[in-house]
């Protein structure tokens, strides 16, 4: 692909971004442990693997951001954006393309929960939209669902890149 | 010397190549057919002349398209504007807006015209495709056939020299078919329409028709093709409706009336066929899902062989081959599709040389068409007892399309067929049925 | 699944210019911050409250209230008991339950959470989406990040849609006697789909003339009557909370 590429950066951040709203809104998997669980992390993953950090950042953070808006939170649509918007531009900083070691990936799930489970907590805080004994209690929540959704986003990339062959054509 | 004039080597970045000096020369204002099998290159074809390949799917292309002395492959997809267009056959894969009347604007706007001039075209094109009262309207909440239209209003809005049609006649009803033929008869623009079979419609709209063999331009040998016999052994196990109420409403917009329909009755034994007619939007493909257990009816029930079954036990009795085929393809290659039906071997051999299909083809890089036959494939070796085809004539040559037909008949699968097309509908055997105002009713 | 939250009406806010909104909306979420006062809590509170009552009425403004009510109950239960070392104003049998501190805090927080969420929500509920973005542009939104958004809200809800159908498609091709759907291998086909779509959008796009040379990129909004005045109560209203700071 040669040429201007405005175009097909446009549409990868738009479409990748309705791809996280998505599966943060409607793909709920019930969890053992009561509630549900949604897909918003194993989205970023996702993104963050198949795209590399930057469009991660952009897409990640606007698609989170966007479920809140329109899934009725736009008080938490800020906070999202930062918080999954960080958490794509880490791990794909370090699962660059090239190297994408099973200790990289692990090392890349790591860091996603505590930025994630992190996140929140300070953020909620700091902006004094909470105090910090409620925001804890998010803690274990955001923790289980970010950590399930770093596996599910690395089968996720793996499946697809088996299905769509042209996958690295489109990264930038 | 012609006004346009074509001439295309290209092959895919995988190695496989789609035309080897492919020459076509068109007189401006001249409305051209071509006609060929799936898989044949019409849709790389357009492509090609739009410019998306090889801008964005890669490939090795050579040779020359010449407007006016022109070759417009040098010029960059955004200044071609106005000289050259198409209707996509897949209509999802070109929308990019909510509203009908952002969606139309856009390429408006890009050419710079004055307001004016811009709500002018408008009204124009929309009027032109019955969508007036569409415009504010979410295109998430139109029909197949709305969606076509659309596509059409678009084009004719920015009223190109050269249109391209891809296959622009599936989707819609009979009716609109002859008005679009009309309406192609009637434009003193270059018109090419690219279709996979003859439609009645087509007679008298065309100076030339053509066809694609082999990667080159070859003309069209008009054979009319005759349905084979289908041969009915119709057999003892029977799908039943019964004071069936099916409703469903559009919520963005009062001007767009919710609609029901209500089936008296409706059976389908094992090895019938029965077709199904009835307008854009009136509910054939609702009618579909309740009986396949993917929407729930309102009233009335649903049994098979006199034992009444809830949506999901009806899931894994009848199946429905959707219009859209990727949107039952899930898997990697045509094998994994294969095998992921948990048939033998041997049955899966067969299925492959049954509906043509090439094995080790990735699922996302077939054809419209080529996808079409593979979801035949799976559904065939599904063995569901009833199995419904939405509008699968559509983009598959009748020849193709007829062999389906055969195959699923032949192992006395009872079979309910939708269909747009009149000349299908009239070589089908069995009965026909027909929604019209609602109610499901027997054809005369 | 429906992306827009607009409710059609003729109120005085739907009437409202959205560039005066958008600014509005911004300044009365600014100040939300600074608020320290009970009449400046009660005013934060109420005020998106009661525009949002008159403009789309008291059914639709419960529906999105009422999701807040949770998050309210989290907070009211975890907050005093923090604040043990207030002045007690309320204790059962020795043991203090509501200390003034408790409360102000509380209640700060509510007023702020309701204030904010309220005044975006009715954002959202009076203005359409591609108004909203109109309104951004004509603020020096670049073109194509309003463009971006624009096709972000077409692909939400037909993405969700196309999920919809893949579990479905995915439920007719269950052996017989089995439920359900199959997680990975259904989200794995809707990114698949989606993915493929990103060069047919690209192409669909420069098809309909977007990168031509000379496109037009500016965006004329016309001043609807009243623009002045709109504009000086949009930034009024929010300053005048400064009042009872």
């Amino acid at each position: 692909m040669t040429g201007n590429r405005t175009a097909l950066r446009i549409s990868l951040i738009a479409i990748m971004t309705a791809i996280v709203a998505v599966f943060t809104l409607i793909i709920r998997i019930p969890s053992p442990i009561g509630g549900y669980i949604s897909l918003c992390d194993a989205a970023v993953t996702f993104v963050a693997y198949a795209f590399g950090p930057f469009s991660g950042f952009i897409a990640g953070g606007l698609g989170a951001a966007f479920a809140d808006l329109i899934g009725g939170f736009p008080q938490w649509a800020i906070i999202s954006f930062i918080v999954h918007g960080v958490e794509a531009l880490v791990m794909g900083l370090v699962v660059r393309k090239n190297s994408q070691s099973v200790a990289m990936c692990i090392l890349a799930a790591v860091l996603a929960v505590v930025i994630v489970s992190g996140g929140y907590l300070l953020l909620t805080t700091l902006f004094g939209l909470t105090v910090f004994s409620e925001a804890i209690l998010e803690v274990p929540g955001n923790i289980a669902q970010s950590a399930v959704g770093a596996v599910i986003g690395l089968l996720l990339y793996t499946g697809v890149r088996k299905a769509y062959r042209q996958l690295d054509s489109l990264r930038w | 010397m012609a006004d346009i004039d074509i001439d295309l080597s290209f092959s895919y970045e995988s190695g496989e190549g789609i035309f080897s000096r492919f020459g076509l020369s068109l007189h401006k204002g001249e409305h051209l057919l071509l006609i060929a099998s799936p898989g044949s290159g019409k849709t790389t074809f357009a492509r090609i002349l739009t410019g998306a390949i090889p801008k964005y799917i890669s490939g090795d292309l050579d040779g020359h398209f010449i407007v006016d002395g022109n070759d417009v492959l040098s010029l960059d997809i955004p200044e071609r504007l106005e000289i050259v267009g198409r209707v996509s056959q897949n209509t999802d894969e070109m929308l990019l807006f909510s509203s009908v009347e952002e969606e139309i604007s856009f390429p408006l706007e890009n050419l710079r015209l004055e307001e004016e001039e811009i709500q002018k075209r408008i009204s124009y094109a929309l009027d032109l495709f019955g969508l007036g009262r569409y415009r504010n309207v979410s295109t998430s909440e139109l029909s197949g056939g709305e969606k076509r239209r659309l596509m059409l209003a678009i084009l004719f809005a920015v009223n190109p020299e050269i249109y391209i049609l891809d296959e622009a006649f599936d989707e819609l009803s009979p009716e609109w078919r002859k008005r679009l033929a009309d309406i192609i008869r009637n434009l003193d623009r270059t018109v090419v329409v690219l279709g996979s079979h003859m439609l009645m419609e087509y007679e008298g709209v065309f100076s030339r028709t053509l066809s694609i063999a082999d990667g080159s331009v070859r003309p069209y040998e008009y054979r009319p093709f005759a349905f084979p016999d289908f041969h009915l052994s119709i057999g003892e196990s029977v799908l039943e409706a019964d004071n069936l109420l099916i409703e469903r409403s559009h919520r963005s917009s009062d001007e767009l009336s919710s609609f029901s329909l209500s089936i008296p009755h409706f059976e389908l034994h094992e090895g019938e066929c029965i077709v199904l007619l009835g307008e854009n939007g009136s509910g054939k493909s609702s009618f579909s899902r309740v009986l396949t257990g993917l929407l729930k009816e309102m009233n009335g029930k649903i049994s098979i062989d006199g034992k009444v079954l809830s949506a999901k036990e009806r899931r894994s009795t009848v199946a429905y081959l959707m219009q859209n085929p990727y949107e039952e393809l899930f898997l990697p290659t045509a094998r994994d599709e294969a095998a992921s039906t948990k048939a033998s071997e041997h049955d899966i051999e067969e299925a492959f040389y049954l509906f043509g299909i090439d094995p080790d083809a990735y699922v996302q890089e077939l054809s419209y068409g080529k996808a079409k036959m593979l979801q035949l494939a799976v559904f065939y070796l599904l063995r569901r007892r009833f199995v419904i085809f939405d509008e699968m004539d559509s983009a598959l040559s009748s020849e193709d399309f007829a062999s389906a037909v055969s195959a699923y008949l032949d192992n006395g699968r009872g079979l309910l067929a939708i269909t747009h097309d009149m000349s299908v509908a009239a070589a089908l055997p069995g009965r026909k049925l027909r929604i019209e105002g609602g109610v499901l009713h027997e054809c005369q | 699944m429906n992306v827009s939250s607009y409710i059609y009406g003729t109120s005085f806010y739907h009437k409202f210019d959205v560039r005066p909104k958008l600014i509005s909306t911004l300044l009365f979420s600014v100040i939300a911050f600074i608020m320290s006062s009970w009449t400046g809590f009660a005013l934060l509170f109420l005020m998106p409250l009661v525009i949002m009552v008159l403009s789309v009425g008291a059914k639709e403004t419960w529906r999105c209230y009422s999701r807040l009510i949770p998050i309210f109950i989290l907070l009211i239960l975890f907050i005093p008991l923090q604040k043990r070392s207030g002045l007690p104003i309320l204790s059962v049998g020795g043991f203090v339950v509501m200390t003034e501190e408790g409360l102000w805090i509380i209640m700060r927080i509510i007023a702020r959470l309701g204030g904010i969420s309220g005044a975006l929500m009715l954002l959202l509920l009076t203005e359409r989406n591609e108004d909203i973005i109109k309104g951004l542009r004509a603020f020096r939104m670049p073109y194509n990040a309003a463009l971006t958004v624009s096709i972000i809200l077409r692909f939400i809800p037909y993405l969700g849609s196309l999920f919809t159908e893949i579990r479905d498609s995915m439920s007719l091709r269950l052996e017989e006697g089995k439920h359900g759907y199959p997680i990975l291998p259904s989200i794995t086909a809707l990114a698949v789909a989606a993915i493929k779509m990103i060069p047919d959008t690209a192409s669909s796009l420069e098809e309909r003339g977007f990168g031509r040379r000379n496109q037009r990129k500016s965006i004329k909004l016309p001043y609807p009557e009243g623009y002045l005045t709109q504009w000086l109560i949009g930034v009024i209203i929010p300053f005048s909370l400064l009042l009872v700071r």
